[in-house]
């Protein structure tokens, strides 16, 4: 074109790219109504083409032209005579890839170019202010630092509360999604936590029951290490006799662990019942609520002794019977029962139970008082089993057919009667060149059973012949292999409460 | 006289729509980025919707405009999320505008002159413009990024090479989705008018149509 050559600044440019401008508006429209008529034609081919009349003949054939198709045939006609003119020419014709870019379809170039140079300037100025401000530059100048400032947190002000809304509104949006996929998966987490909790819930209860084993263990480690000195044993029941009238149960240790038969079974302390059968990794333990039971045992404020046996079998109770005690006094309700040692090889002092009640005996063979144990016999578990045997001691001199009985120590200075002496009172005929001889002799009889209540040892003293000698009254006083020994001090029985009634304290009643 | 100030008035209206629609674009493109995009990670990277925007713009309306949109991402990132010195302010514009001159739609004179000397005369495809020139922004970026890195810290990793590739993969695919919707806002295909290009034919009574493409 003409026009491309000059300046947009040049009159006549302008003029012609005006003129194009019309002309090709002109064209346009009518290309446009071109573009409907042909449309038309193609219609109207078409549909002869699809059912031609019987006596059509090729729609090539002139002489059967309406009058529309000789117009569209003489457009036709016009275009490829106009097409070949272009091509002799030297011109191609108009394809996409020949169209002059869009620049030269700008109207009011003027207006435009103030317009974006407007722009322009104002986005390369922030730019510089932004740049002068950040590097501090502008620090010698407070005024236009002071500008640039407030320029900028302006900016960040509008530019802010925009960019949170859009944030909300994104956050809002992603959370909807969040919802929908979470209602989506909301029956797989909700079998899952079930399924969790379940599991939770087992090792919650196993964590229980562990904790309680753990005390139970504990309590039995405890009573072990207390009593450590009677070997003890824990054992765990592994069947329990299910009848009402007898109260066994059967431990899972036996002969090979060390166990015999009548041996002490404890539980936390308190005596429980003894080993009856043994096997090599068995044994039957009968309780002492049984009244197949007979127990030694005594009173530990009184001392008295007795025989504990189980009420169970008797009246159905799971109670203790204590019977064969003095009819002197009777225990208080209160009252400690401890094993006596006396039997079995029980150790002394395990504690039975105490005494709830006592019965005024009408006969003596009948009096008993009620123990109630103290173990609790609805929920063992766990027992310990006392492997506490004494040794027996060899017997020396057995053989000697002069036993002497010697009397047992004391702090206190007795007479030694001599037997046979005739002179008792005659102390100045005695031979003083015949002094009585003391001689400390070792142990002669065996010891009594050593018992875990630490009791001295007793040095047995031979005095002389009594036969050679006349009677006199000696006090000799016994020397202990301990000198520092104490006496274990002789319990002194509870006294019997009884009522106390002065004579001013009593006043005559009439009856009424 | 009253033709001629509508088509004006029609005119001017349909430029300042599309002034209009390019600024809302940009900030758009800019709301985008930081607010919507961070809750979309791709192994750990997130795609950059600016560096499309900037590559439709270059190649839709041109370098002047492609400068616009550097600099007003510029002055944004660096205002609003600085993380070097004016590392956004001057990295932005300037890439814009190289860009720009690879890949912006060239001139009719030059058009013209390329197909005076025998080649072909045209532009290559708009949108193979737009997917490529979005990549060399990311390339440029990433660059920019490992050279400030290594002049700082003295630390070259190559697990962050691994990463920056990663990055200008996932930029390109993001352009390559982007731009056709991206395209279609600011009104593009265009349809252009017929404008001869030789000595205007003079009509027949007849009024032949003239070849034109839409």
């Amino acid at each position: 074109m003409q026009g491309r050559s000059g300046s947009p600044s040049d009159p006549s440019s302008r003029d012609s790219q005006q003129k194009s401008s019309k002309e090709a508006s002109e064209w346009l429209d009518a290309a446009r109504r071109e573009r409907e008529e042909l449309k038309q034609d193609n219609a109207q081919t078409i549909e002869e083409t699809l059912n031609p009349p019987k006596d059509a003949r090729s729609w090539r054939d002139p002489t059967l032209d309406t009058p529309e198709m000789a117009q569209a045939r003489q457009r036709q006609n016009a275009r490829e005579s106009r097409d070949a003119k272009m091509a002799q020419s030297g011109n191609s014709p108009l394809e996409p890839g020949n169209l002059p870019s869009p620049e030269l379809q700008k109207e009011h170039p003027t207006f435009r170019g103030i317009m974006m140079g407007i722009i322009t300037v104002l986005i390369f100025s922030m730019v510089v202010i932004t740049m002068l401000y950040k590097t501090s530059a502008l620090s010698s100048i407070p005024v236009l630092e002071n500008a640039a400032g407030d320029l900028i947190s302006e900016t960040a002000d509008v530019i802010s509360p925009v960019q949170s809304m859009f944030s909300d509104a994104t956050q809002g949006v992603l959370g909807f999604f969040r919802r929908l996929k979470f209602l989506s998966t909301l029956e797989d987490e909700y079998n899952r936590l079930r399924e969790e909790n379940e599991q939770l819930v087992y090792k919650a209860m196993l964590a229980d029951e562990l904790q309680i084993q753990l005390g139970q263990y504990e309590d039995i480690s405890e009573e072990i290490k207390r009593n450590e000195n009677m070997l003890p044993i824990a054992c765990n029941i592994i069947g329990k006799e299910p009848g009402t009238y007898f109260s066994t149960f059967t431990i899972n240790r036996g002969r090979a662990d060390g166990i015999e038969e009548y041996m002490a079974v404890t539980s936390f302390g308190a005596l429980i019942g003894y080993t009856e059968q043994v096997d090599d990794h068995q044994s039957m333990v009968r309780t002492i609520i049984d009244s197949e039971a007979s127990i030694a045992a005594l009173i530990q404020s009184s001392r008295d002794q007795g025989t504990v046996r189980g009420s169970l079998g008797v009246d159905g109770q799971p109670m203790c019977r204590m019977y064969y005690l003095p009819d002197d006094h009777l225990p208080r309700p209160g009252d400690t029962v401890i094993t006596s040692g006396v039997s079995m090889s029980f150790p002394k002092g395990i504690p039975i139970g105490t005494v709830r009640e006592s019965t005024r005996r009408m006969e003596s063979n009948k009096a008993y008082i009620v123990v109630e144990p103290t173990a609790d016999f609805e929920h063992l578990e766990y027992v310990t089993v006392l492997r506490y045997k004494p040794e027996p001691e060899p017997i020396q001199n057995r053989s000697d057919a002069s036993i002497e009985l010697v009397p047992l120590e004391s702090i206190r200075p007795y007479p030694t009667i001599r037997i046979g002496s005739l002179n008792y009172f005659d102390r100045a005929n005695a031979d003083d060149d015949e002094a009585p001889e003391v001689i400390v002799v070792a142990e002669t009889t065996p010891p009594p059973t050593p018992s875990p209540s630490p009791t001295p040892q007793t040095i047995v003293v031979a005095t002389e012949d009594l036969t050679t000698r006349a009677p006199s009254y000696e006090y000799q006083v016994i020397q202990t292999t301990d000198p520092n020994w104490t006496p274990t001090p002789t319990p002194s029985p509870s006294p019997t409460p009884y009522l106390t009634v002065g004579p001013l304290d009593m006043q005559l009643e009439e009856d009424e | 006289m009253i033709q001629r100030l509508e088509r004006f008035g029609h005119m001017f209206l349909r430029s300042v729509l599309r002034e209009v629609l390019l600024f809302a674009a940009i900030f758009l493109g800019y709301l985008i980025q930081v607010c919507v995009l961070p809750n979309f990670p791709f192994l750990s990277l997130q795609p950059f919707m600016l560096f499309t925007v900037m590559a439709t713009v270059t190649v839709c309306y041109g370098r002047l405009r492609a400068f616009w949109c550097g600099a007003i991402y510029g002055i944004l990132m660096e205002i609003m999320l600085s993380t070097y010195q004016l590392m956004n302010l001057l990295f932005y514009p300037a890439v814009a505008m190289l860009c720009s001159v690879l890949f912006a739609d060239k001139s009719a004179q030059q058009l013209e002159y390329e197909k005076n000397i025998g080649k072909s005369g045209r532009d290559r495809s708009p949108y193979l413009r737009t997917f490529l020139c979005a990549q060399v922004y990311s390339v440029f970026y990433e660059v920019v990024n490992l050279a400030y890195l290594y002049l700082r810290e003295s630390l070259f990793p190559l697990n962050l090479v691994l990463r920056g590739l990663w990055a200008i993969l996932l930029c390109s695919i993001f352009a390559l989705i982007v731009m056709l919707p991206l395209r279609m806002f600011f009104g593009y295909p265009i349809r252009r008018r017929v404008v001869p290009k030789v000595v205007p034919y003079q009509p027949s009574s007849t009024q032949e149509p003239m070849q034109w493409s839409i």
